[in-house]
């Protein structure tokens, strides 16, 4: 018998398992082709609107759709697809930030189509497309001050000017996803998330596995949930090029309970890393909502170590339900079990190294003869 | 000599020389009723190392027991996942395996496969093996 690893026809690795939840995870083709038909259907409407013609709006993806790491909610919720707004306006010559928001959601609501969609939110004007996403649109100026592409975006409540830099973010964030194999260049303006589950970057589904373990331990408790772009951050920062999806996890939450470990007894911070003025763990203030996040990842992280020693795909299963939940696990588990018995219906299947059910076109294989489980 | 089928009735010589080319690893008992081997086999990299036995006795069909780790099935599920009242696997029909093909080709992947449909059966309560459920004929030695 050969002594080489042998590749199994099936649940060869966790990773096929997580590239199958992911797959279940992000946005499907059909919604996000909506998505991106109504995301430049904004964009052509707010450019050609007298109200903001004149300051030239940029309409561009930002968050999880731009960065390719959506999440499907679970339940009743739908996508979020953020975009921004951007208006050459100059900030140091507007005395109220909220006239900003006004003014788009003036534009918008001038709109027969877009007008019986909208809801005023604290920083953005939604757009709910029921059933399937709700698109924000975030009116944001330059931060002249600042710089790049740094912008400010008017914060209702706060009746003030907030940092931000959502394309310095996604720039940052693709310069992150490089692997230690290849360099995945960064994709331009287009919505990414089209990317195929097997075509992405290890580090966005890195990304999207954190989220859905979030979304499933904070289920009841979802006030309490850190936010994405916390994760998405935290996740970026610790990510050191593994090609493997199971192994980055796991040395992202060996990272983060690190970094927690190091900030105690203060809390961890989390700040923009393309804009240090934005906090982006300023909710965690609020000891309850740093404590949940603290269970959440030393939980991850127990489980984590648990699934690496698991044996058995029953076992492996339990796990994987545990953390990301019964509908993805399942899916990828029959995923799985379709190739196998494909495999296996076409008599290709053969037996290598220790018993490992492989392809015949292995040297090494044994074509496996057609039989059929008898019962009594 | 793997996969290899010799259209005679092979001996159990000719059985244990297959067995110890293909199979070195697996231990050979001989006793007065026939041969038996003994090895680990685990069928996908996820799936648990099981220990099982294949026993021999010429002009009979070979039996495939579990010897560990012990399996997780009730008696009133064994028709389901297809296993005879002694606790060997049923692992085919009447027809399907001859004299002459090696055990190295047909039993030892056979049971790899019905392993990893025990650990799917486990995993989902779903049997995705196929197989007939008509009453057997006979009883499996």
């Amino acid at each position: 018998m050969a002594t080489e690893a042998a590749v199994a026809v099936a649940f060869n690795s966790i990773d096929e398992l997580l590239y199958g939840i992911c797959e279940k995870l992000q946005l499907g083709r059909s919604d996000y082709g909506f998505a991106e038909d109504c995301y430049k259907g904004i964009g052509a409407y707010l450019d050609q609107h007298p109200l903001l013609a004149q300051y030239r709006p940029e309409v561009y993806p930002q968050g999880s759709v731009r960065l390719g790491t959506t999440v499907k909610p679970r339940g009743r919720q739908e996508y979020d697809v953020d975009l921004v707004c951007e208006l050459q306006l100059d900030p140091s010559r507007i005395s109220n930030p909220v006239a900003v928001l006004d003014l788009v959601q003036a534009s918008l609501a001038s709109s027969r189509a877009y007008a019986p969609l909208l809801e005023r939110k604290n920083r953005c004007i939604r757009l709910n497309y029921t059933g399937r996403f709700h698109l924000d649109v975030l009116p944001a100026c330059p931060d002249l001050a600042a710089g790049g592409t740094c912008v400010l975006v008017p914060d209702c409540e706060a009746r003030a000017w907030k940092a931000s830099n959502p394309k310095g973010y996604a720039k940052w964030f693709e310069g992150r996803c490089r692997t230690s194999e290849q360099a995945i260049l960064a994709k331009a303006a287009a919505l990414p998330e089209a990317e195929a589950v097997g075509e992405k970057a290890p580090l966005k589904l890195v990304v999207q596995l954190f989220k859905r373990a979030r979304d499933i331990r904070f289920a009841n408790k979802a006030d309490l949930a850190p936010r994405s772009i916390i994760l998405t951050t935290l996740c970026a920062i610790h990510y050191t090029g593994e090609m493997s999806v199971a192994d980055a996890v796991g040395n992202v939450l060996r990272g983060v309970l690190n970094s927690i470990a190091l900030a105690s007894p203060r809390r961890l911070v989390v700040p923009n890393p393309m804009n240090n003025k934005e906090d982006f763990s300023e909710s965690w203030a609020e000891s309850a909502r740093y404590m949940a996040f603290l269970d959440f990842v030393r939980e991850f992280g127990r489980n984590w170590e648990l699934l690496q020693l698991a044996r058995g795909i029953h076992n492996v299963r339990a796990i994987l339900e545990k953390l990301f939940g019964e509908d993805v696990t399942n899916a990828a588990v029959e995923e799985q079990i379709r190739t196998f018995n494909r495999a296996r219906e076409e008599q290709s299947l053969g037996l290598a190294g220790a018993g490992i059910l492989t392809h015949v076109l292995k040297p090494q294989a044994v074509s496996i003869p057609k039989h059929t489980y008898h019962g009594r | 000599m793997a996969g290899r089928i010799i259209r005679h009735p092979l001996t159990v010589p000719e059985q244990c020389r297959d067995m110890r080319h293909t199979h070195p690893e697996f231990k050979c008992l001989r006793s007065h009723a026939g041969m038996s081997w003994t090895g680990r086999i685990s069928p996908t990299p996820l799936s648990e190392v099981y220990t099982i036995e294949i026993a021999y006795r010429r002009r009979r069909p070979p039996q495939v027991w579990v010897k560990e780790p012990d399996l997780r099935v009730s008696k009133e599920d064994y028709s389901i996942v297809h296993i005879y009242a002694e606790g060997c696997l049923c692992l085919h029909e009447e027809g399907e395996w001859r004299p002459w093909m090696t055990l190295s080709s047909t039993f030892i992947p056979w049971a790899a496969e019905w392993l990893l449909y025990y650990e799917l059966w486990l995993a989902t309560g779903q049997w995705y093996g196929g197989g007939e459920y008509r009453v057997a004929s006979r009883r499996s030695a």
